[in-house]
């Protein structure tokens, strides 16, 4: 083996006693228990069972816990009163009775709507809408939360609601 | 009764028969087959990833920890392999990673003093049932254990096992020139410290 010569050449001409000694015993003097490789392919495997793998999901009670801490609870209660006085004051009147008729309107137009509009609409009252029919069911962290993050999570839940709730939002 | 042990070499540490690293990938890749996937790179390469762990930590115990934590690892950040990385470096940073990880843990634990280590190791080596070297090795190995860790894996891969200095700069993300001067000098400090004891 090419690597092999050239290591001990390496250490033949830097340090010839520890060459030799090398070529006298090439081993280390570590040992384990014959069966040890065996069993460590089971114990891997009963590892990676045991500890299942994280969900990649949305943490909708995590967001709501951290959308409520003091802080970004104010930033958007703010932000959903600003919104709603410019809303209010500039929507054209045809525009504010946009989804009156809302028999003849889709969930799929609603959901498109929001959606492309997301801007407009406070996301603390989308999650407040969300926290009454989402399961709790998922445990991560998501204290590191980005604002696009939000933006991302959102955009998921809305492609979850239904009509009515659409509706409420809208 | 003495508890059976089987004396690892580089002879002995690679199986005979072993799929090719390219099959272990596309298996890995796909749902169906990443068992069989895993369990082909098990079989190549467990036993060499615990021989480079074992020399690191030196215990058994340790060893079995950290390579079965680094084992979990690879299975669950197979996805993340890229393969302009061969699967054998990828492998072998995930575990002397671990390795120096568990190591600095093991520093900021310890109660007792360098010096005490060393003088320990002898000891704890002879009452190793793990371990069945002679005096010759002993000395080497606590020669091996006063080099700074990152030095000690260069040492360990080149003298043991043979890695090349390219294969070493994938797995430490470090220079080949780095590389070679690092084992120069840890060659250097063995040397030293094993001339007292070397066979004529």
């Amino acid at each position: 083996m090419d690597s092999e010569k050239h290591t001990q050449q390496e250490l033949e001409q830097l340090a010839p006693n520890l060459a030799r000694l090398r070529k006298q015993q090439p081993e280390d003097g570590f040992t384990v228990h014959p069966s040890y490789f065996r069993e460590l392919e089971q114990n891997v495997f009963h590892q990676i069972s045991r500890r299942p793998t994280r969900k990649k999901g949305v943490d909708w009670p995590g967001l709501f816990s951290w959308l409520l801490t003091p802080r970004p609870a104010i930033a958007l209660s703010v932000l959903a009163l600003i919104l709603a006085a410019v809303w209010y004051f500039s929507a054209p009147a045809s525009q504010s009775n946009l989804f009156a008729g809302s028999a003849e309107v889709d969930a799929e137009d609603l959901r498109t709507y929001v959606q492309e509009n997301l801007d407009d609409f406070s996301p603390g009252f989308i999650l407040e809408v969300a926290e009454q029919d989402v399961a709790y069911e998922m445990d991560l962290s998501l204290d590191d939360l980005s604002e696009e993050e939000v933006d991302v999570l959102l955009d998921e839940y809305l492609d979850e609601l239904d009509q009515e709730t659409l509706e409420d939002i809208l | 009764m003495a508890v059976p042990i089987r004396k690892p070499s580089p002879q002995t540490v690679q199986e005979p028969v072993h799929t090719e690293d390219d099959q272990i990938i596309a298996w890995l890749r796909e749902p169906g087959t990443v068992d069989r996937g895993f369990r082909a790179l098990l079989a190549k390469y467990q036993e060499r990833l615990y021989w480079h762990v074992r020399r690191l930590v030196v215990e058994h115990e340790d060893a079995n920890d950290v390579v079965q934590e680094c084992l979990v690892k690879v299975y669950r950040k197979i996805g993340s392999f890229r393969k302009d990385s061969g699967l054998y470096t990828w492998l072998y940073r995930i575990a002397t990673n671990e390795a120096l990880s568990f190591l600095r843990k093991q520093k900021r634990k310890a109660t007792r003093s360098i010096d005490d280590e060393e003088l320990l190791l002898a000891e704890r080596l002879k009452a190793d049932a793990y371990f069945d070297g002679d005096a010759a090795q002993i000395q080497l190995q606590q020669a091996v254990q006063q080099l700074p860790d990152k030095q000690r894996a260069v040492f360990n891969l080149r003298y043991f096992e043979e890695m090349s200095y390219q294969d070493m700069s994938e797995v430490l993300n470090t220079s080949t020139g780095a590389l070679k001067a690092s084992f120069h000098h840890a060659v250097k400090k063995i040397e030293k410290s094993m001339v007292a004891i070397m066979p004529k």
